[in-house]
């Protein structure tokens, strides 16, 4: 019995993460271009009455509507906790930008911080999904 | 304000994490290296924007609660860690420079 399970259990290996999906794939890379988009925009308008939170409160609602589009997709599918906690995580992100534009931007410097912390989060979201598509991750 | 010593915050964060990732240190360190400093430039603006004048305690909170967001995401990329390994780690870096850094830049911002 015992040798039988030594046999069952080195023929089996454990997944921690998903297949590659490519609509969650596509979702994240759709959020990257709006959330650039809206850091390159805002840099350049640090300063003026552009700027402020109320210009950008249509941005924020899209942003949360993907956001939770990506959420239902990615809880919808098996063994996928990495990729879930990876979207939970962007989401809080997001909130926390949301609150930091409303106490509003005084310096290009803050923009500059926010544009390498998304770059790099969108590296390591787009870096799994492409370790995923590539059958890398297990 | 009292000075910084930057990289010594560096190592001991560094050294944190190493202890808490034991077995993944090998694969999370390039990634765990590249983000403290991300890090330490973000409390170096802190310092500087708090001299200028230009944060409050509630945004420079702020700033690094999205920091750490962005640690979680990068670490959660690496083969085999779960959310708890990296939260451990994230804390275990944070607690060792708490005291020091909130009590340079003179706000409890960690």
């Amino acid at each position: 019995m015992s040798f039988l399970l030594v046999i069952l259990t080195s023929c089996t290996s454990i997944k921690l993460i998903s297949d590659y999906d490519e609509l969650t794939d596509k979702k994240i890379v759709a959020l990257q271009e709006k959330v650039t988009g809206f850091v390159v925009k805002i840099r350049d308008e640090i300063g003026t009455d552009k700027a402020k939170y109320v210009n950008y409160k249509p941005f924020y609602q899209e942003v949360k509507v993907d956001l939770e589009t990506l959420k239902i997709r990615t809880n919808a599918i098996d063994n996928n906790k990495i990729v879930q906690d990876q979207v939970s995580t962007l989401a809080t992100y997001i909130d926390n930008l949301e609150k930091v534009h409303k106490l509003g931007f005084n310096d290009v410097s803050e923009v500059d911080l926010i544009n390498s912390q998304c770059n790099t989060i969108f590296t390591a979201l787009t870096k799994l999904q492409l370790g995923l598509k590539r059958g890398e991750k297990k | 304000m009292a000075d910084i010593d930057y990289s010594q915050l560096l190592k001991d964060m560094l050294a944190a994490m190493k202890q808490s990732f034991t077995n993944d240190w090998n694969d999370a360190q390039p990634y765990a290296k590249a983000e403290l400093n991300s890090f330490v430039d973000n409390i170096k603006l802190i310092n500087k924007l708090k001299s200028d004048g230009k944060i409050t305690e509630e945004k420079a909170k702020l700033y690094l609660e999205m920091q750490k967001g962005s640690m979680r995401i990068v670490l959660l990329t690496i083969d085999g860690l779960t959310i708890l390994a990296v939260e451990n780690a994230i804390n275990a870096a944070l607690d060792v420079v708490r005291n020091t850094v909130n009590t340079a830049i003179g706000w409890t911002i960690l």
